[in-house]
């Protein structure tokens, strides 16, 4: 069972903060979904990139990002986490976060465990790379906040 | 059922318990927490050397690299 916190989102389109939920641990099967419902944004978006003869070293990293296969890589390991936003029934950003294998540099923390976040995306429809104007702000926030928790 | 919390007793010799609580002290993280990395760093250690990869340590000064032995 994942632990579920309430949060809020920046509503674009409405100009106000809307509520929202924090998923901590997304089952592979929810990422799987996720994945699925951006796949035709990122392929419209791969397409118009392609037709503009954009180089793909100038493409947004994001685009090719495996999140199914990212989810099953790290499925059953208590060393990672995959988080999730949820928003108006759907999944509208997720983080793979690691919780052991790094350590902090700076002097005043030095040697202690670090959480490490390997890949945060925000869903497409939130992302003014695909979508003029994108729907929903602060998801990046809300994961840095919560990976700061989550230490 | 990451997040159901169970609770449970183990018993530790002086040795170990003294090295829990060092660790504790060094990284400034509850026993329990110390327990914790520990198990998340040694089932991530244990699936990687099951699919056939291999530990090392390396330092870089010496130029050795020593392959590291999990039982």
């Amino acid at each position: 069972m994942s632990q579920r916190s309430a949060i809020s989102l920046w509503d674009r389109h409405a100009q106000q903060l809307v509520p929202a939920t924090l998923v901590d641990a997304l089952d592979t099967s929810d990422v799987i979904q996720a994945a699925l419902s951006w796949r035709p944004l990122i392929e419209a978006r791969i397409q118009k990139l392609l037709a503009d003869g954009i180089p793909r070293s100038q493409w947004p990293e994001h685009l090719h990002w495996d999140w199914e296969a990212k989810a099953s890589a790290v499925a059953g390991l208590l060393a990672y986490q995959i988080m999730g936003i949820e928003g108006e029934g759907a999944l509208q950003g997720m983080m793979l976060a690691a919780t052991v294998g790094k350590v902090c540099h700076i002097p005043s923390q030095a040697g202690r465990p670090l959480v490490y976040i390997h890949f945060l995306a925000t869903s497409p429809w939130n992302d003014a790379e695909f979508v003029d104007p994108p729907r929903f702000g602060l998801v990046g926030k809300v994961f840095l906040a919560a990976a700061i928790q989550l230490g | 059922m990451k997040n159901s919390k169970k609770t449970m007793t183990f018993n530790l010799t002086d040795a170990e318990m003294h090295v829990l609580e060092e660790l504790s002290e060094q990284k400034d993280l509850s026993k329990t927490a110390v327990m914790r990395q520990a198990l998340r760093l040694y089932q991530l250690v244990e699936v990687r050397l099951q699919r056939g990869e291999k530990l090392f340590f390396e330092d870089e000064l010496r130029k050795t690299k020593s392959e590291l032995m999990v039982l």
